[in-house]
């Protein structure tokens, strides 16, 4: 819905549309699916509350895995957190795939800001500025942990990492 | 394809449909309660039960009644007030007879800046140590992992390594750090991890006798960010 103000999606539609890219996002995150729905209702939460306008869908997106990129910061940053929690994306993925996916598991064993930064680009397909106006980073510095992640995923699955 | 791979496996990752039902229950629950605001059912209150037919809650309020209330009103925010400023003072009184807050300097890094009060060092040691080696495991490779791991054959924690050679170091003026940060992804440098928070990082750098420079940084208590700077000329030029 579009008026003078904006594109305005209701949260229910907002929900609709996004909660799964927003769970998924949480879950390459962190890595434990508890701590993904927190975060996914904290970021539709925070989106009711927000109610500012954006200038089209794909904008409310970024701003949705915006919000539950920085939601999961704090919770992975924590120290507690971080000694009581670990990653079970071993597990899921395992109960949901007759495979075990090799792919998951590596990236998975990357650190949360280069999970981060290969879940938004290889798999929502945005782009190094966007991603890195999306972190508030400068583009070479999201090249940068591209580049690591990329180094580190052909260590571990013994291939080339197309680009 | 990695790409495609990746795709497939993230496909398979989706909320339970319970999980979606009650997101969408907690969400218009929360809606309701920003949205109504302060409305208040008078039909439930004392006043509004005593009145008679046509009287307005105001009218049924005696004059004397109101002032009564008034005053009530200004003692409690008056008492609210005292008891704001006696809390100020004990908190105030604590901390001049507390620890001082001693600024890290190169005589003792592991500083009470560092640790809790009822941490020691070895702890604070311990915990920048585990950090550091959950993430060094990435940069086998890297020259600031060599540098560490020199450091552990000789049973030395991250820590005290560079207390030893702490007369070696020296902290880097905001400008050096700028100049550092804007070269990280220049493969100059290995970065182990930097937060989002750059102004809350305190670096130092020393040299050694290879020539080469250890740049680090302290930022929260626990972490340590630790990049391996090589041929700084430009920066030894201007020492």
């Amino acid at each position: 819905m579009e008026n003078n103000k904006g594109f305005v999606m209701s949260v229910e539609d907002a929900m609709d549309r996004f909660s799964t890219d927003v769970y998924r996002m949480a879950y390459a995150r962190t890595g434990n699916k508890s701590d993904a729905e927190d975060i996914t209702q904290d970021t539709f939460i925070k989106y009711m509350k927000e109610q500012k306008p954006f200038s089209d869908e794909n904008h409310v997106k970024a701003w949705l895995l915006r919000v539950a990129i920085n939601s999961s910061k704090n919770l992975v940053t924590s120290a507690w957190h971080r000694k009581n929690t670990s990653m079970d994306a071993a597990d899921l993925m395992s109960t949901m795939m007759e495979e075990e996916s090799e792919v998951y598991h590596a990236v998975a064993k990357l650190p949360e800001k280069y999970r981060v930064v290969v879940h938004l680009y290889y798999y929502e397909g945005y782009s190094v500025e966007e991603i890195a106006q999306m972190l508030s980073a400068k583009d070479s510095t999201v090249k940068s942990w591209m580049r690591r992640a990329r180094m580190k995923l052909k260590e571990l699955l013994k291939e080339d990492i197309d680009v | 394809m990695f790409r495609e791979k990746y795709i497939r496996d993230n496909d398979l990752i989706k909320p339970d449909d319970d999980f979606l039902k009650r997101l969408k229950d907690s969400v218009v629950q929360e809606e309701k309660i920003v949205h109504i605001g302060n409305f208040v059912d008078y039909e439930n209150t004392e006043q509004f039960e005593q009145l008679g037919n046509g009287q307005d809650v105001q009218e049924n309020v005696s004059l004397e009644q109101r002032k009564g209330v008034r005053w009530q009103r200004v003692i409690a925010v008056a008492a609210c007030f005292a008891i704001v400023l006696v809390a100020a003072f004990v908190a105030g009184r604590d901390n001049m007879f507390g620890e001082e807050n001693i600024q890290a300097d190169m005589g003792n890094l592991v500083s009470e800046e560092l640790a809790e009060p009822d941490q020691t060092v070895s702890e604070v040691d311990e915990m920048s140590v585990e950090l550091y080696s959950q993430v060094s495991g990435l940069f086998e490779n890297s020259n600031a992992v060599i540098y560490e791991m020199e450091a552990y054959q000789q049973g030395e924690t991250g820590m005290e390594y560079m207390q030893e050679t702490r007369d070696q170091w020296r902290k880097l003026e905001i400008k050096e750090r700028d100049e550092i940060i804007s070269d990280i992804v220049s493969d100059r440098y290995v970065l182990i991890d930097i937060p989002q928070d750059e102004d809350s990082i305190t670096y130092y750098m020393a040299e050694f006798e290879n020539q080469s420079y250890v740049v680090f940084g302290i930022c929260e208590k626990q972490y340590i960010y630790i990049a391996e700077v090589s041929g700084m000329q430009s920066m030894a030029a201007n020492e």
